[in-house]
């Protein structure tokens, strides 16, 4: 049974830990086969009596390394500064950890710092205008009129939202993915997932939203090097199961002073004005990477409270 | 893990499935599910080409055996058997019953004593659609013999009867005689032994078996091929 690693990249920091991996019954029964075939007996509860139970409580107790990285180095890619941080934590992880072998996948969820997440307004309802070729077309089209770059440049997915008038276009640069493509290479790792991690929370936010029948705002902060709030900012509005505004802004980290963020209650206010939100728009503040060891609290909940 | 249909959309690793657990356990359902049908199918055909061939097998065989009697009707051997079949077929189907009732009933309309010694029915080797009788018996005196031939040309039945032989036989009895005689009876009027005189048939008035002149209990049975009475029982029964 092989691990699978999850590498969560921040804006400063990049985390790799062991997802813990519970026995399948398929694994439990072989198991039990080979302790049979091999009369020992019962399959022991005491998981310090063999090699092989001590080698099972390791995968299954999760284990994690987290590496700071500086995107700002002098004339350093961001990119590479992320790919010798996730060598460093890989090399760390494999020292640590013996069920870190060759052939693990590993699974990446990008933060916002280096994703672009946009939110088109479109009439999809006829299936006419939903082909993947139209699609694709909208969304460059918004990578280029968001970025300003060359669109070759990004990879763009999307997704139809559930109201059929907008479109939810996430981008992620090429050279990005080929680097993390090379990192698994070079590690003997699968690379079996990359996704942006603000998608994974969106799904939560759109499925509750959808249950509720309400409206709600994800406010979405990440942690820079020193452990305060990057100035990336990413907002997103969702009405009744379907994104409807996002907003990315650069919002500086206000000086810590009582725990408050004035820069980032503005910029909210700004965006809630925007889309046409009441000021008492229920906002689900999400801080992203959570529990980093090192990182001091950022308090944006209290301040926001 | 997504565990959906279809892994997130916004997945951007290359190697990475579209589609989730969920999606692979349906399409191996679906695939178990189609070679379950092509078995199915399979083994229906598989029944269906041996129904056919059994099919083929029994009409060759229908073919074989129409020939086959095609080739015996050409060949007298195997006709001459044939017509034998036929004709035992036939003699299996006599109406004893009624036959002996006729006979009894004729005897008992004679004055004198005639008795039935043994029946023989035969088939015409010219014509299978006639039948004869052949019949032994013994009279106590000629006159009672010639009267029981007139007495069965009465009977509807009958025709062409005609004594063929008669002897003196002092073992039955003195000047008793012993005959043969032979008639044709009409198959196609067969149940329907009649006397010439419609009002009084001949059925009517036969007598009980006890009673009757050959003294033996009739056989009922329909696939009797000949009846001889016992020689037994016939000594002394003139005297």
């Amino acid at each position: 049974m092989r691990a699978k690693l999850q590498m969560d990249i921040g804006a400063s920091h990049l985390r790799l830990s062991i997802q813990p991996s519970t026995p399948t019954w398929a694994h439990r029964v072989l198991h039990a086969l080979h302790h049979r075939s091999h009369g020992l007996g019962p399959p022991s509860t005491n998981l310090a009596d063999t090699d092989d139970i001590d080698h099972s409580r390791a995968q299954l107790q999760p284990a994690e390394e987290t590496v700071a990285f500086s995107a700002a180095g002098a004339g350093e890619d961001p990119a590479d500064a992320i790919m010798n941080a996730g060598t460093q934590a890989l090399q760390a992880l494999r020292a640590s950890c013996p069920s870190v072998r060759d052939g693990c996948s590993l699974n990446v969820r990008v933060g916002m710092s280096l994703t672009s997440l946009s939110m088109v307004p479109l009439n999809l309802s006829a299936a006419s205008r939903r082909s993947d070729r139209q699609l694709q077309q909208v969304a460059q089209a918004v990578v280029q009129e968001a970025l300003g770059a060359d669109t070759r440049a990004w990879q763009a997915r999307w997704q139809v939202q559930a109201d059929a008038e907008h479109l939810c276009v996430a981008a992620l640069e090429s050279s990005f993915i080929a680097k993390l493509q090379a990192l698994c290479d070079t590690q003997n790792l699968r690379f079996s997932s990359c996704q942006p991690a603000l998608t994974e929370r969106l799904d939560r936010e759109l499925a509750a939203s959808a249950t509720s029948r309400d409206s709600r705002t994800l406010v979405w902060t990440e942690l820079d090097a020193v452990g305060r709030r990057h100035a990336v900012v990413n907002f997103v509005r969702v009405v009744n199961g379907s994104g409807v505004n996002a907003w990315r802004a650069l919002v500086p980290s206000s000086p810590e002073k009582e725990g408050a963020d004035q820069l980032l209650q503005a910029s909210i206010d700004r965006f809630l004005i925007a889309a046409g939100a009441s000021q008492d728009e229920r906002l689900v503040l999400c801080q992203w990477p959570g529990l980093l060891p090192e990182s001091p609290s950022l308090a944006v909940k209290e301040f926001l409270a | 893990m997504t565990w959906g249909l279809i892994v997130s959309p916004f997945e951007f690793a290359p190697q990475a499935s579209r589609y989730g657990p969920l999606s692979w356990a349906i399409l191996l359902a679906g695939v178990c599910a189609a070679l379950t049908g092509v078995y199915l199918v399979l083994g229906a055909n598989s029944r269906l080409d041996q129904a056919r061939s059994q099919q083929a097998r029994l009409l060759q065989q229908q073919r074989t055996y129409s020939e086959q009697a095609q080739q015996a009707e050409r060949d007298p051997l195997t006709l001459e058997r044939l017509k034998a079949q036929g004709q035992l077929e036939t003699l299996l189907q006599t109406p004893w019953s009624l036959l002996l009732d006729a006979l009894e009933a004729t005897a008992d309309a004679v004055e004198g004593r005639v008795m039935l010694l043994s029946v023989a029915p035969s088939v015409s080797q010219m014509n299978p659609a006639k039948r004869e009788i052949e019949l032994t018996m013994a009279a106590s005196s000629y006159a009672a013999m010639l009267a029981y031939m007139d007495a069965m040309k009465e009977v509807g039945g009958f025709s062409d009867v005609r004594i063929k032989s008669h002897q003196m036989d002092d073992s039955i009895g003195p000047a008793a005689i012993r005959f043969r005689l032979s008639a044709g009876w009409n198959h196609l009027k067969e149940g329907v032994f009649l006397a010439s005189d419609p009002a009084t048939p001949l059925g009517s008035s036969v007598k009980s078996p006890s009673n009757s002149a050959h003294g033996a209990t009739k056989p009922s049975d329909s696939r009797i091929l000949n009846h001889v009475l016992p020689p037994a029982s016939n000594k002394g029964l003139l005297h």
